[in-house]
């Protein structure tokens, strides 16, 4: 008996009608609820964030292997994930999306291998690999199955952190374990109205704890961009969130060994800004907006926002000066006084961390009063977590370049990257005041005599008297804790110089096997 | 729908901007607190009516202390 020949073309047809099959997910219905949902499907959105016809698929045939509650008749195309690789500005990436039309996009064994699958090569390539999140959570039927897997995913991405970049797009549902995934890579991005993230959804939350809550309060894009943080970037819309991707990329190398590529910019390295004279107010008690800062000194005005609002007092960007990709923390005067709370220092260590793990220069831009006080913020554990921004920016071996503009005074003027935490050049504005305390404290304790008379003429005399001689830069100039007093014109200059001559920077700090970060 | 404004760190009224009963508009300064020998505007966070001040000039506020109540039109966000 042999079995009837079929010729080559009708192999390569039986070939192509497979995949066609499989491409489609889980049917034209399911994709037309998913369009009528806001959304893109996985297919859609790993053509948009790549570039065109760059992408090539990896384990389209794969399928599940449960038999139990019936899934041995269940087929789930691609097992609910779509993984493969391609390029984004030619550069190469790997990408998995889950297929919310295929069984909810759900998680489970061989959808979980797929992904650790890729992982695998990402690594040995050192090329960054990007999550499209949009799943219904673990897979029920799967059982254990389903939870282990969970577990060997989470570590494999902690295998990857730090080795190459790691984004996560939530584009839709990411509920209970798969939650911690994003968490556990490097960036998370989230859409207005469509994703949604928590460990446990508003009918669980409702049975144990009887509280009642929408999916939007409970774990949406608001929740999550000003509250939480758990959100660093937010769009509007699929579209929006795959091109912001897109923009990411290019400010961060492919991996640990490699630098960013620097862009040649039109912008003048050496343009003076006289608007930055304008934009500060001498006046010590006068906010304003230290974006607009930002924005004078960098690239054409090009920044790239990470967490824009959770803990507006601290600013926390990606940008570039002279083409070279720099990581931007900055206090921000308007908000809190450009006090550091738990929040603030939370959001700019974990920033300052990822900048370090993959060799991008730290520029700091300081008018901090300094950390923030009172019983709440001691309550809330401010020495916890304001000694992570110490840690974070002692630990940093990249190029770090200070600017202090005003204020730096006490613990903010440390955490700030002064030259004591390593800074490699700290530059101070005429109008800085470096300080252990602010003058009106310091007065209060020097001449506390006067205080005890009640003699508060001759303590405002005193007061003046110390901001005069103490409240600039030129005291820390003595003794070099800062290495120039800069004109506010030259800022962009002198960083781009500052940056350019640490090119080559290297540091090699005493062998462990890892240091203990306070959490 | 009424929105309280809190105060987001503790410090004092050196100034109250608005008065009750008073339109404002989103981004408008409702009044300056100072903290940590810094002005800090405290701004109206969408378009509104000021329903009650809780302050006066002068006064401490601690954390999270409300500090005025704002009614938000249906729709404003």
């Amino acid at each position: 008996m042999t079995s009837k020949m079929k010729d080559m073309k009708q192999y390569v047809h039986e070939l192509e009608e497979k995949k066609k099959k499989i491409m489609l997910g889980g049917g034209i219905d399911a994709i037309k609820k998913q369009h009528e949902a806001g959304k893109l499907t996985a297919r859609e959105r790993i053509n948009k964030l790549l570039d065109p016809d760059s992408f090539i698929e990896i384990d389209i045939f794969v399928k599940h292997r449960c038999t139990w509650f019936g899934m041995d008749k269940k087929d789930v195309p691609a097992d609910a994930v779509i993984t493969g690789y391609g390029k984004i500005n030619g550069r190469t990436v790997f990408i998995y999306a889950q297929d919310f039309t295929s069984m909810g996009g759900t998680f489970a064994e061989m959808h979980a291998k797929k992904i650790i699958k890729l992982y695998d090569l990402a690594m040995k390539v050192g090329a960054p690999i990007i999550g499209i999140f949009d799943s219904g959570g673990a897979r029920i039927q799967e059982c254990q199955d389903s939870l282990s897997y969970y577990g060997k995913y989470f570590y494999k991405i902690v295998q990857a952190s730090g080795v190459i970049p790691q984004i996560a797009l939530e584009m839709g549902p990411c509920a209970g374990g798969q939650a911690y995934a994003p968490a556990l890579m490097d960036f998370i991005f989230m859409v207005k109205g469509t994703s949604y993230t928590f460990i446990a959804g508003p009918p669980l939350v409702k049975a144990v704890t009887g509280e009642e809550i929408s999916v939007e309060d409970l774990g949406g894009v608001e929740v999550h961009a000003s509250i939480s943080g758990v959100a660093d970037i937010v769009t509007s819309n699929d579209e929006e969130c795959l091109i912001k991707a897109r923009e990411l990329l290019s400010y961060l190398p492919s991996n640990f060994k490699e630098k960013p590529i620097r862009i040649e910019t039109n912008d003048p390295v050496d343009r003076m800004i006289p608007e930055l004279e304008e934009i500060v107010p001498t006046e010590r008690n006068k906010s304003y907006d230290m974006y607009e800062v930002i924005k004078k000194i960098v690239d054409n005005g090009k920044i790239f926002d990470i967490k824009p609002d959770f803990a507006k007092n601290i600013i926390t960007c990606f940008s570039r000066i002279g083409g070279y990709s720099v990581g931007i923390v900055a206090n921000q005067p308007k908000v809190m006084a450009g006090a550091i709370d738990v929040d603030a220092s939370d959001k700019a260590s974990r920033f300052i961390r990822f900048c370090d793990a993959f060799n991008i220069p730290l520029i700091q831009l300081v008018d901090t009063p300094a950390f923030l006080i009172g019983s709440k913020m001691e309550k809330m554990g401010i020495i916890r977590h304001g000694a992570k921004m110490l840690y974070a920016y002692s630990e940093a071996t990249v190029p770090k370049i200070t600017i202090i503009i005003r204020k730096a005074y006490a613990g903010g003027y440390l955490a700030m990257c002064s030259k004591d935490l390593g800074a490699d050049q700290v530059y101070a504005w005429p109008t800085a005041e470096i300080a252990l305390v602010g003058p009106e404290a310091a007065a209060s304790i020097l001449y506390k005599d006067l205080l005890k008379k009640g003699d508060y003429e001759k303590l405002k005399e005193k007061t003046i008297e110390y901001i005069e001689e103490f409240c600039n830069p030129y005291v820390a100039a003595q003794r070099g804790y800062i290495d120039d007093v800069i004109k506010p014109r030259e800022t962009r200059k002198r960083i781009y110089d500052a940056l350019e001559m640490l090119k080559n920077k290297e540091e090699n700090p005493p062998i462990k096997k890892h240091g203990n970060m306070p959490v | 729908m009424e929105k309280e404004i809190n105060a987001p760190v503790p410090g004092k009224i050196i100034s109250i901007k608005c008065k009750e009963n008073q339109e404002v508009k989103k981004g408008d300064v409702l009044l300056i607190l100072e903290t940590m020998k810094m002005e800090n505007e405290i701004y109206a966070p969408s378009n509104g009516l000021i329903k009650k001040i809780l302050v006066k000039e002068g006064d401490f506020v601690q954390h999270g202390k409300t500090m005025l109540i704002i009614e938000i039109k249906e729709g404003e966000k």
